[in-house]
């Protein structure tokens, strides 16, 4: 559920999904993972959310992925003369 | 059947990172591997006039690469000698057989690669092809690469209001891909 579908959802739920989001990295303070748990306990939307974005996030941890930094990149992009 | 086009200018961004994934599935060294990419992007750009546009770019560039792959074994295997690469190949025409098999599935350059991780390697990658660009790049930049939000926000030039929706809109299309891609197989 992305947060420009839920416009029409109380703005906690707008909320709860970036603390969700922020939780995901590691990022989100004690009261904001407190106000997950407990909206989550009454809103099936945000609790189905939540569900998910942990389960990706156990997926992508799963497997570390060896990526091109920026530079990398850049560089490539300096050998094609583009 | 619009025949395919090809645009250079977007191949880094597009296939760099997966082409560095699927180079380090059949060879174990990054740096072989980033040049191996390199070579590929040049050798595509070089003969881009035979492209006929009966595949797509990708398809065409992945077969330029696992040439590209198969010619840096053959020099590797001329370089060491061929009785100590070739242990199992006895005789000479066994020599392409031997180059198949490192290039279809190196077990000794990559024994912790395991098939269901390079499955699942390439499900996110291709997911995140699927992606707005914009947010796929900010997302491996956040996710996969761990860089500060100050640092995505300054090259990227969002806020970081703006950052925590991009990682919102990618994380969410990219489980609803993984849920038709790899949670259903």
């Amino acid at each position: 559920m992305e947060i420009k579908k839920l416009k029409n959802l109380p703005t906690s739920c707008q909320k709860v999904a970036e603390f969700s989001d922020k939780q995901q990295y590691a990022e989100a303070g004690f009261w904001e993972k407190m106000r997950v748990q407990i909206h989550i306990l009454h809103c099936r939307h945000c609790h189905s959310y939540h569900i998910k974005n942990e389960a990706l996030t156990e997926l992508l941890q799963k497997h570390e992925l060896n990526l091109l930094s920026k530079s990398e990149k850049e560089e490539l992009k300096a050998k094609l003369v583009l | 059947m619009s025949k395919e086009r090809l645009q250079p200018e977007f191949w880094v961004d597009r296939y760099g990172d997966y082409f560095l994934y699927f180079t380090l599935s059949k060879v174990s060294d990054r740096e072989v591997a980033k040049d191996i990419v390199s070579e590929t992007f040049l050798a595509g750009l070089k003969s881009k006039a035979n492209f006929e546009g009966r595949s797509t770019e990708k398809t065409w560039l992945t077969s330029i690469l696992n040439r590209k792959i198969i010619d840096y074994y053959r020099k590797i295997n001329s370089k060491k000698g061929k009785a100590e690469i070739k242990i199992d190949y006895t005789s000479e025409d066994q020599e392409g057989s031997w180059l198949e098999e490192q290039v279809s599935g190196n077990q000794s350059a990559s024994a912790d690669f395991s098939l269901e991780n390079k499955e699942l390697g390439e499900a996110i990658l291709a997911c995140l092809e699927k992606i707005h660009p914009k947010h796929a790049e900010i997302f491996k930049m956040k996710t996969m690469q761990d860089y500060d939000n100050e640092v995505i926000c300054n090259e990227m030039g969002i806020t970081s209001s703006n950052l925590w929706v991009i990682i919102h809109r990618a994380r969410t299309a990219l489980a609803s891909c993984l849920d038709n891609s790899w949670f259903k197989t």
